[in-house]
This record gives C-alpha cells, sequence and structure tokens, in this order.
C-alpha cells in the first residue's frame, strides 16, 4: 500500500490523499473507493475512520481516495458561484475525472456519511461511472414502525408523558402527517434535508437499474431522528422490490459516527466484504475469504 | 499551500507548508503543533485558519499530523509521546530546510505546547514558544479526558481498571500513553529555553496560573495573555463540531509578528 497526496479540480484547489494497492490493478478492473467530508470534519474522517478504510480497502486490491470538498479541510474554495450542493457534486465528479485521466479508473464507488451521503446519492445518479454507492446514515424516513419503536417503550414513563402533554401537540400531529422529509437534531446530526421520498425511490431504482450496487448501513445514532429498527427501510418504501443490488444493514450499536473502535472494525470489515463480494476478482475474494 | 510527505520514507509525515505572503518578515517561520486525538479534529479548521493568517503576514509556515495520526503513516495505536517529540524535531527541520529561514518560532496547542516546550530543551533554537492553553500536568489533562469519558459510557464504553486502556474518547491508544502521559509536569520538570515564551490561554485554569508563576520564578522572558473566545470554541460533547475561534487566533498572530529583524 502506498499513499501519495494529489491535488484536483478546478484550479487544483482540492486536495486528497490516493490510497493505493501496492499490486497494479488491471486497468479498468478494481474501481475505487472515494470519501469526502463528513459534516465540518476534514478529510480523515471521524476518529480516522476514512483513513483506516482507506488502507484496508487498498489492502485487499482497490485504490481508494479520500479528499476535502472545496472549502472544507484543506481544500480552497470553489471560485465558480454555485450553491454547496452542486458544489460538492462537482468536486465528486472532478475527483472522478482524476483517477480516469491519471489511474485509468473507469468506475467508482462513493461512501458517504451524513452530509456525505446527501452528496454521494445524487452524484451517483448523475455519473453514470458510479458502479456503487454506500450511504452511512443515508436518507431516511419515518414509518408507523418508527413511532411504534420510539414511543412504545416511553410509554410506560412518566415524564415522556409530562412532556408531551407540555409540547405543542398539534406541532406533533402534523409531524406525524407530513410526509417526513427533514429531520431535526439527534446524536451528533445536523438538521438535514432529505429528498422527497417518491424522487428518491425513483432515483434509487435508476440506479439499481443501469448496475450500479448500493449498501445503506444506518446506525443507532440516528435513532432519535429517523431509523431506529431493522426492517425500517423495507416498511420505508411500501413494497417496493429493488433487487439483490440493493443492500440494507443496521449497526444499532454504532453511533452516527462510529465511536467505538469495535463499531469502526465492525464497519470497516463490512465494506470491504461489500467491495470484495460485489466488485472483487475470482482470486481476490477467494484470499478474501482465506484471510478473513 | 504545498501539502506533501515527510520524514522517513516508511513511516511519512503529512505536512503542510504555506509560503510566505507579500509581506516579508525577514526569513521568519512559523512551525505549528497540534495536539492529538478529539482536540486535534476540533482545532483543524483554526490552525488552517492561523495559518493562513501568519502566511499572509510574510511568514513561512509549517503544520503536520504526528505519527499514527492524521493522515500520517503508522496505525492509531503505533504512536508515542516519545515519537511525537522526536515528529515535533523532525518538522521543525523540515520547516528550517524548506524555507531557508534564519529563525522560527512554535506555536503548540494542548498536547502539541508540551511536546513542543520539550524540543526546544534539547538544544533548537526558538525565537518565541506560543504556547496555547497547554497541557501543563500530564496527570490532570487524563483526568479531564476520562472524565468525558466517563460522563458518558453508553456512546465511550467503560474504562477498564488499570492503566492498560486501548481506547479513550473513541481514540485507539498507543500502549502505555497514560504512563507517557502523566509524565508531563511543566512545572517542576520543564525548562524553558526559547528566546521568549508567550502563554496564551482561553480560560481561567489554575495550572494556567501555576505556570504563569513558574514562568516568573525562572526569569523566563515570558508574557501571558487571557484571551476569553467570543466565538464559538466549539461543544466539547459534538464530536463533529470545530473550534470557530477568532480573537486567540488574533492574538497568537499579534505575539508572533511583535519582533522583527
Amino acid at each position: 500500500m502506498k499513499e501519495k497526496i494529489i491535488n484536483f479540480g478546478s484550479n487544483k484547489g482540492c486536495i486528497g490523499v490516493l490510497t493505493e494497492p501496492d499490486a497494479k490493478p488491471e486497468k479498468g478492473c478494481s474501481p475505487a473507493l472515494l470519501m469526502w467530508n463528513a459534516g465540518v470534519l476534514h478529510r480523515v474522517g471521524p476518529y480516522r475512520l476514512y483513513v483506516d478504510m482507506a488502507r484496508t480497502v487498498a489492502g485487499i486490491g482497490f485504490p481508494a481516495l479520500r479528499f476535502d470538498i472545496s472549502g472544507k479541510g484543506d481544500s480552497a474554495p470553489r471560485r465558480q458561484n454555485v450553491g454547496e450542493g452542486e458544489r460538492s457534486i462537482q468536486d465528486i465528479i472532478d475527483a472522478m475525472d482524476f483517477l480516469t485521466g491519471n489511474r485509468g479508473v473507469e468506475r467508482f464507488v462513493l461512501l458517504g456519511l451524513c452530509s456525505g451521503a446527501d452528496e454521494a446519492f445524487p452524484a451517483a445518479v448523475r455519473d453514470p461511472r458510479v458502479a456503487g454507492l454506500i450511504l452511512l446514515d443515508g436518507f431516511g424516513y419515518r414509518t408507523v414502525g418508527y413511532y411504534f419503536h420510539h414511543y412504545g417503550p416511553r410509554l410506560f414513563k412518566i415524564n415522556p408523558w409530562m412532556n408531551f402533554f407540555k409540547s405543542n401537540l398539534n406541532a406533533i400531529i402534523s409531524r406525524i402527517n407530513e410526509e417526513g422529509n427533514r429531520i431535526g437534531k439527534g446524536e451528533n446530526v445536523f438538521v438535514r434535508e432529505f429528498p422527497a421520498k417518491n424522487k428518491a425511490k425513483k432515483n434509487l431504482l435508476s440506479l439499481l437499474d443501469r448496475g450500479a450496487r448500493v449498501l445503506f448501513v444506518y446506525s443507532g445514532g440516528v435513532a432519535g431522528s429517523y431509523y431506529n429498527y431493522k426492517g425500517q427501510f423495507k416498511d420505508m418504501f411500501g413494497g417496493t422490490i429493488f433487487g439483490e443490488n440493493l443492500e440494507v444493514e443496521y449497526f444499532e450499536e454504532a453511533s452516527h459516527t462510529y465511536t467505538r473502535l469495535r463499531d469502526r472494525k465492525k464497519l470497516i470489515a463490512h465494506v470491504c466484504s461489500w467491495v470484495q463480494n460485489r466488485f472483487g476478482t475470482i482470486e481476490g475474494k477467494k484470499a478474501h475469504i482465506a484471510s478473513s | 499551500m504545498q501539502a506533501y510527505f515527510f520524514g522517513n520514507s516508511g513511516s511519512a509525515l503529512f505536512g503542510v507548508y504555506h509560503p510566505p505572503g507579500p509581506k516579508r518578515f525577514q526569513d521568519r517561520a512559523v512551525l505549528l503543533c497540534y495536539s492529538i486525538g478529539r482536540e486535534y479534529m476540533k482545532a483543524h479548521w483554526a490552525f488552517r485558519r492561523l495559518s493562513k493568517m501568519l502566511s499572509d503576514e510574510g511568514f513561512h509556515v509549517f503544520r503536520f499530523d504526528y505519527f499514527g495520526t492524521g493522515d500520517s503513516a503508522g496505525e492509531s495505536s503505533e504512536g508515542s509521546v516519545l515519537r511525537w517529540k522526536a515528529d515535533v524535531v523532525c518538522a521543525f527541520q523540515e520547516l528550517m530546510d524548506i524555507s531557508r529561514a534564519k529563525e522560527a518560532s512554535i506555536v503548540g496547542f494542548r498536547l502539541g505546547a508540551a511536546l513542543s516546550n520539550e524540543v526546544c530543551a534539547e538544544g533548537f533554537h526558538v525565537k518565541n514558544l506560543v504556547l496555547w492553553d497547554p497541557v501543563v500536568i500530564g496527570k490532570n489533562y487524563m483526568e479531564e479526558l476520562k472524565a468525558l469519558h466517563q460522563k458518558r459510557p453508553s456512546k465511550y464504553g467503560e474504562i477498564p481498571a488499570g492503566q492498560d486502556f486501548k481506547e479513550l474518547l473513541g481514540y485507539q491508544l498507543p500502549p502505555g500513553f497514560q504512563g507517557e502521559i502523566e509524565k508531563i509536569d511543566l512545572l517542576s520538570t520543564a525548562r524553558f529555553s526559547a528566546e521568549k515564551t508567550s502563554l496564551i490561554v482561553s480560560n481561567e485554569k489554575s495550572e494556567f496560573s501555576a505556570l504563569r508563576d513558574r514562568l516568573a520564578a525562572l526569569n523566563v522572558d515570558f508574557t501571558f495573555h487571557l484571551v476569553e473566545e467570543t466565538g464559538d470554541s466549539g461543544d466539547v460533547e459534538r464530536v463533529d463540531d470545530v473550534m470557530l475561534v477568532n480573537d486567540i487566533l488574533l492574538k497568537i498572530r499579534e505575539v508572533i509578528g511583535e519582533k522583527q529583524l
């Protein structure tokens, strides 16, 4: 494994660290994993998650690039006058362009956490080079089951009842009735805007239709906000059949930023297995199974 | 701004060099030393901002990640206080090599302040050593970190008995970390051999006052500045917060830029 610092994008203002496997992969074979800022943290990720993820993924034969979106971390602001969402998508595309032009990488797996997930999804929809998408605490929508899991345990405690009657009852009712694409603050989660559910479903289906593989991983850290039980994803979209290229995991014990070392190790192991299973060569898969 | 790896090829350190802006300070340089763990993450934005402020004033500026932290080589469990002191020396030499500056100052934040002071004691000439909210007594620092950890056991887990814990506030620790940190004591073991020392603190902690008194007792050429930040210094509980400091950065710039050749 070797690491190299790269500058790319508008005026070469974006900075990233490219981690490459020792053995050069066949051109066009192994996709590269791309990761960038989660919230306001710089490219190393919370608790150095992206550094460890990149080095582990490179260890199984896939290049990985962790970088700072323009204006965050060590990257310069983008000079064009574009909105924040579009800026991030442009930076992601620039990162892919760099690796395509300089390393011959033709396929990519985008990994985003929190705001990174919100940026990864539209970037994946837009750019057909994205063959894989990993959303950590990506978009989600409350269901009846969510409220059951949230309020059920509280039914037998007095304080939540007192708070319930003190709070604005109308506001709670309207929140239950709304389409549910805006969430409040949970553990370490900023206020985020999710796409309308129907639009998210449509875009997700179009991604899967073109052959992309998608992995959603939800943590227990967003249980207070919008996702709190295994099986919620299926309930979110009714009876929609997404097919075998969509996988959903729920790591209930993990916090939103994978605070505990054991949770980060579990996440990294799962991502590596997923990448190997979905994109690895037969030899690579055999080696991965032998080593795990 | 130029980011690159430096040091030994097998254990390369990540560094960022900011060349001087239009105002020139007669070949002066500044090395910035982070703290570690959550303090490193929270201060990253502030350090980037401070780097730009100082380079705009005409200084060569260099900041870097210690071994086993940030983008530098090494697992998180492989660093050590001894190794990090060596990294400060390596970074200082790197700065002098690339800048060809005639003199250099160091700004150390929290643990970075304690590490950089030890480097001064090893014979390197430092114009101005800025101790920004320094870790003064390592034992107290460990107790603070453990208290934060124990406040939220569901988030961070329980701390095992004894000293052999491998994880604190989510960060993997090198073996013997607690023992090494507890040896830090700027009140009794440290010498302060920079040409000038500046103690810049954001709150009135008793150990900062004690350090000020010690510097005075040792007849060190020093200044003391209490800068209570008006900006958002970041919720220490929120790991994804950053320090949005401003006043303290202005003070550091003012202190560093005081003397000109």
